[in-house]
């Protein structure tokens, strides 16, 4: 996956034929409350390139939700994950753009939300 | 930390939020509802206890805010009396973002979230079967 400044100032991640924009007023508003989106952006990046599951929704088809399982432990008989969802949004054909980057911690069985549908999953997942 | 602890802080939400001025804001581009302390301390930790709610627990283990995810197409959905709620998200405040202006009615309504988030965490409790023990789920988030 290649990774350059796109017209907003920016960066563009490729996949296949794909461009996943993240945009420079939306990152600024993100990473200003959430410094860890410019810390780990390349993890950002492998989320939408190496995901453990894509979904779908809920509300639209053209929402695209990227979850990427970071690390996970085992307490009481319970699988604590920590992963990163990135949720985006289809513009055309080629291009999709990033809304937002969340980091966060749970038990694996609610990290994906009931609502979204679930299009690929990694085999062996921990979510 | 026990069930009741867990109980007690999700019940003290409304008056946490009040003394520390909590911030009101939803993104309606990815339907979700942030109320939380601004700025966050930088060393927050975002926690999921439930399908759609997820915590903000600062380093002290002090709930610093709240995140719903999908709020009008899913909270509001199963919690029809918060549907007048999100209607009053009118004052925008960037792109997507949108705030309320602070009236009796969006009080009355912030002062019953506590309670809604609690029945929504302990229903997705009992439909997966597993109790949340949100203390060592805190514990694991605050050490990555």
């Amino acid at each position: 996956m290649k990774m350059m400044e796109n017209p907003s100032g920016f960066v563009d991640f490729f996949k296949n034929k794909i461009t996943y924009r993240f945009e420079k007023f939306n990152y600024e508003k993100h990473v200003g409350k959430r410094p860890r989106i410019s810390e780990e952006l390349g993890k950002i990046k492998d989320t939408i390139l190496n995901p453990d599951a894509i979904t779908a929704g809920p509300r639209t088809r053209k929402q695209r939700n990227f979850y990427k399982v970071l690390s996970y432990d085992d307490n009481s008989g319970v699988r604590y994950v920590t992963f990163w969802k990135v949720i985006t949004f289809r513009e055309s054909v080629t291009l999709a753009r990033i809304a937002t980057c969340i980091y966060s911690s749970s038990p694996n069985y609610y990290v994906i939300n009931s609502k979204e549908k679930i299009i690929w999953k990694k085999p062996n997942s921990q979510i | 930390m026990e069930k009741t602890k867990f109980t007690n802080l999700i019940n003290q939400l409304s008056i946490t939020a009040q003394k520390d001025s909590w911030a009101l804001n939803y993104d309606k581009e990815i339907d979700h509802l942030f109320w939380n302390k601004e700025p966050l301390n930088k060393n927050v930790k975002l926690v999921k206890v439930s399908h759609e709610a997820s915590f903000y627990v600062d380093p002290n283990k002090k709930i610093e805010g709240v995140v719903v995810e999908y709020f009008t197409s899913n909270f509001v959905a199963h919690n029809p009396t918060y549907k007048g709620f999100a209607k009053q998200f009118n004052k925008k405040v960037g792109k997507n973002t949108f705030t309320v202006t602070h009236t009796q009615e969006t009080n009355k309504y912030l002062f019953g979230l506590g309670e809604a988030l609690r029945a929504d965490i302990y229903q997705d409790s009992k439909e997966t079967g597993k109790a949340l023990n949100f203390d060592s789920l805190v514990n694991y988030a605050l050490s990555k």
